[in-house]
């Protein structure tokens, strides 16, 4: 049987994040329920098309999927039972916020199959947290971690954040220290990038972020500390003990299918991206009225898959399969990019043998050059 | 036939500021050249360019009908000019189509540079000068000590001048008047063969090259067989007629005396030249009209299409551009930097601006720019003399024996309290202090001998800061003078780059070429590799910087949804990339080679 990832987008937070520029929206909480009906009406209308296909991974992101009441997070489960067949080995991740993620909330979401948790941590600082717009403490985190522990979560991931505001090197190793002592199975450390849109980007001339060369070498250092913690890198982005990737994730970098459900939410199925009215609102009303809300589609070319797998394996650790690639694409990458392979491997970003071809942490921190450079050879 | 004691023919001459466009508005209102409903400000300078920097750049014609006092309908062809030094060449042609010349002077200022400057050109074409006192509107305004500056500085009858505000439309009437008055109509022959002088010409896409011309004997209308003397090229006369405010305005002929197009199916851009006489065919004139004295563009700079594929649009641009500016110049170049390209020779920096912005604007091209040379002479040690416009073709320093370098007389205006800050920006820039007058008792005139490479980069920009916009510049070329020169070479990785290469005199190299090694570590992007940047005179490096190797350039988060956005973000980085030119290793993006032109901002 087929398989395929099922993305649900849950809009609410408590307060938007001075940094964040997801689809995401505070003071609207009033709209929960009818979402939560909304969800349930579009997966149905998704039942035809996923005949013959299961799940085998479940990802309920946000906003803050905690925001949600215990009863809406059961009614979602129902929905997702009733219209989605699951295989019996499924990664069903959860995020949740600190602030919201309480032993209800951990007992609802592990009532309807989620097996796995994300935790918004960020800054083991609280003076950082709080320019960050966050609304908890270090110490309430802690506490919900062992919640969440507690009411049986058996693999959780932690995120982290870098570059941020008046961030130093030991600040940074202080909040790593913090979230490995508290030994979660997987964790994410984003580097923060002030998007337009954001309050932070209102601020941006005010902020003291650190410069170019302190943020590559505390990307470095932190991905050598998470390594001696027994984290290993496998993505950009993502670190986790071994066996504890998130097979969802991956799903996107190696060019899996998934279904997205829920506002602003993206999909990829049968060849075409597409993705749902942004706002809480019109995401509703298009549901009831026509059962999907999808306002853009596009299907891709060969050249768009090419820039793709190329743009998202080479964020993987396990990169280019040399033949993986040749057999969809019909020519041999390391022929191809000789040049630029030779020019990378020899300056310490790209590391490349018969088989693949992979970037190194110092190759990650410029991959968007890298790529770029590699797709203008296209 | 037009009755030629009822024409006159007229420009407006003024120092930039001075209220020489708003006057030009004025006097199409008053003469219901235009209605109140079409009216807007600076109606005659239809360039984008010209409105938003608030000066005139082209001389324009438009014809008025007015009925003076006398109850005689006239005909007023008013030629508008531009205010800047830059562009005395474009007020010279205009003036040569007239018999005479308003001169606008701002009743708070007074006489300024530009006044004496085009009053002067006026003179040397025998024009009638018809002195008007504009701004009496002004708290400042002091008309009277304004009149006895022109009587006493320029010599001319100044006292019973029109006090006018052009801004608030005071005694406008009384500028018109003076104009039938004073103004003498144009003399000339209808009988005798056709003689007309070409003041300017324009292309338009479906009429080809239209000409502007001034008739000074004969008559023209369609079908005449017409002749451009300096070429001898023949062409059937398509249209004729006069100009309105928004275009042009057919009619049946054209006679001595007047001034307006014709358009005869001229698709060559080579056919015409501005300053070309037109006659008839047979039986033309013998001898041309005397023509303009030629300019020489002082400035020099290349200009390079951004996209190297561009390169015949670029040509095809100036050869058009060329037609409306005589004043331009240009001669395919190329450079190893930059591909192929034109040496182009402007009048100054703000004509080359202008030319650039134009070239951009109007025929959409993406440029690149150089820094601006002037023509040094160099004696060789082989005994062989070049002029240099071009700092690629500059000597190695072995073979060169003298340098001499253009030098320019400049007469500065000024409130005496500023004296200071000039003689000290002066004095900076190499200048030679000639002559100080005192104009009245605020306000003197400074003349300096300085070199014409110390005023092409920023020196206007450095004297109005220095005198809070109050001083005004006006310069002539003088000659050559020997003189301590280095061409300072910009190196990326080790290479040269040609494109960036300049000119400058031993005291300045220095300075020089630490700052431009700071603005080009600033504008090049950090690349994988550690760039450095290096200025050199010949083999010996004289300032260093570095462009730090790129160490972060990632997006972080990179999910489902994200997916599609994410790659748009990549391929316009993709895009920017081939944006840039390569010089060996290293990615130059265009901003780089403008901002050597722009050190002291």
């Amino acid at each position: 049987m087929k398989t395929f990832g099922l993305y649900i987008h849950i809009p609410f937070c408590v307060k938007k994040c001075a940094y964040c520029d997801f689809r995401s929206y505070e003071n609207m909480m009033e709209y929960r329920g009818a979402y939560i009906d909304a969800l349930g009406r579009e997966l149905s209308s998704y039942r035809g098309a996923l005949e013959g296909r299961s799940a085998d991974t479940v990802y309920i992101g946000g906003g803050t999927p905690s925001a949600l009441m215990p009863a809406q997070i059961i009614r979602l489960g129902e929905h997702i039972r009733k219209n989605v067949t699951l295989t019996p080995d499924a990664e069903f991740t959860i995020e949740a916020n600190p602030d919201t993620g309480t032993s209800e909330i951990f007992l609802a979401a592990l009532a309807i199959g989620a097996n796995r948790l994300s935790m918004g941590l960020q800054s083991a600082d609280d003076d950082e947290l709080r320019t960050l717009g966050r609304i908890h403490t270090a110490a309430q985190f802690e506490k919900s971690f062992a919640a969440a522990r507690d009411c049986g979560f058996k693999n959780i991931s932690l995120d982290l954040m870098t570059g941020l505001p008046g961030q130093s090197a030991a600040s940074l190793f202080r909040s790593v220290d913090f979230a490995a002592g508290l030994n979660p199975e997987h964790i994410s450390a984003y580097g923060l990038k002030i998007e337009e849109g954001t309050r932070f980007y209102k601020m941006r001339r005010e902020l003291s972020l650190p410069d170019e060369d302190t943020e590559a070498d505390m990307y470095l250092a932190l991905t050598e500390r998470l390594s001696e913690y027994g984290y290993g890198q496998y993505e950009i982005s993502n670190y986790a003990k071994r066996g504890f990737h998130s097979r969802h994730n991956m799903r996107y970098w190696l060019g899996g299918e998934y279904l997205g459900v829920g506002a602003a939410a993206h999909s990829y199925m049968d060849g075409r991206r597409f993705s749902n009215a942004p706002d809480i609102e019109g995401y509703i009303s298009a549901v009831n009225a026509r059962g999907t809300a999808v306002t853009e589609s596009v299907t891709l070319s060969r050249d768009d898959m090419l820039f793709e797998h190329i743009m998202l394996r080479l964020r993987t650790v396990r990169g280019i399969r040399h033949d993986e690639f040749s057999g969809e694409f019909g020519f041999d990458f390391s022929e191809r990019f000789k040049g630029e392979i030779k020019k990378y491997t020899s300056s310490g970003h790209m590391l490349s043998d018969a088989a693949h071809t992979a970037l190194t942490p110092k190759g990650f921190l410029i991959s968007n050059s890298v790529i770029t450079d590699l797709l203008s050879q296209i | 036939m037009a009755n030629k004691e009822l024409i006159r023919n007229f420009s407006i001459i003024a120092h930039i500021d001075h209220g020489k466009s708003t006057l030009a508005d004025r006097l199409l209102e008053n003469t219901n050249t235009v209605s109140e409903r079409d009216m807007e400000e600076q109606l005659l300078d239809n360039m984008d360019i010209e409105r938003e920097r608030g000066i005139t750049i082209k001389a324009r014609a438009v014809k008025l009908r007015y009925t003076a006092h006398d109850g005689r309908e006239y005909i007023l062809n008013l030629i508008d000019t531009p205010g800047h030094v830059d562009f005395n060449y474009e007020v010279s042609r205009s003036l040569a189509a007239c018999e005479g010349a308003v001169l606008v002077v701002d009743a708070a200022q007074g006489i300024e540079a530009q006044t004496l400057a085009n009053t002067y050109l006026a003179l040397e074409n025998n024009l009638e000068i018809v002195p008007v006192i504009n701004k009496i509107d002004l708290p400042s305004a002091d008309p009277e000590r304004v009149i006895h500056e022109i009587e006493d500085v320029i010599g001319l009858d100044a006292h019973d001048a029109p006090q006018i505000s052009a801004k608030m439309g005071i005694n406008i009437e009384s500028v018109l008047e003076k104009i039938v008055k004073d103004v003498p109509p144009p003399t000339g022959d209808e009988q005798k063969p056709l003689k007309a002088l070409i003041f300017d010409s324009y292309y338009d896409l479906y009429k080809g090259i239209i000409i502007y011309v001034r008739l000074m004997d004969g008559s023209v209308r369609p079908g005449t067989k017409i002749k451009i003397m300096s070429t001898g090229a023949v062409f059937d006369v398509v249209e004729t007629g006069y100009f309105k405010p928004d275009g042009f305005e057919s009619a049946p002929e054209l006679s001595a005396g007047e001034v307006g197009y014709i358009a005869a199916s001229m698709k060559n851009v080579s056919d015409t030249r501005v300053g070309d006489t037109v006659t008839c065919e047979p039986g033309g004139a013998a001898e041309p009209l005397p023509g303009y004295k030629a300019v020489n563009p002082m400035v020099f700079s290349g200009i390079y299409p951004a996209d190297t594929t561009k390169y015949p649009d670029l040509r095809d641009a100036l050869e058009k551009l060329q037609l409306n500016d005589a004043s331009l110049t240009f001669e395919a170049e190329s450079s190893v930097a930059l591909g192929f390209g034109f040496r182009c020779g402007f009048l100054g920096l703000l004509h080359m601006e202008i030319i650039q912005e134009r070239l951009e604007r109007e025929y959409n091209l993406d440029l690149i720019t150089t820094a601006p040379s002037v023509i040094y002479k160099v004696e060789k040690t082989n005994g062989e003399t070049v002029f240099i416009d071009n700092p690629t073709n500059y000597p190695p320093p072995t073979e060169i024996d003298k340098v001499y370098e253009p030098v320019v007389k400049a007469d500065i205006i000024s409130p005496s309290e500023f004296v200071g800050n000039i003689m000290e920006l002066c004095q900076e820039r190499r200048g030679t202090f000639k002559t100080m007058e005192y104009i009245d008792t605020n306000r003197v005139s400074l003349k300096y001998e300085l070199p014409l490479n110390e005023i092409i980069y920023d020196f206007f920009d450095n004297l109005k800061s220095r005198t809070r916009g109050y001083a005004s510049l006006d310069y002539e070329f003088l000659g050559y003078v020997q003189s301590d020169l280095v061409k300072l070479d910009i190196l990326l990785n080790g290479d040269v780059v040609d494109a960036l290469s300049f000119i400058v005199h031993t005291d300045k190299a220095y300075a020089r070429a630490r700052r431009i090694a700071e603005k080009l570590k600033d504008s090049i992007p950090r690349q994988m590799f550690e760039i450095p940047v290096q200025a050199a005179i010949g083999t010996k490096i004289i300032a260093r910087e570095t462009v730090k190797a790129l160490r972060k350039d990632v997006l972080a988060k990179c999910y489902g949804g994200d997916i599609t956005r994410k790659k748009k973000l990549l391929e316009k980085q993709k895009e920017g990339k081939k944006r840039m030119r390569r010089l060996g290793t290293v990615e130059v993006p265009q901003e780089a080679f403008m901002s050597v032109l722009k050190l002291d901002s």
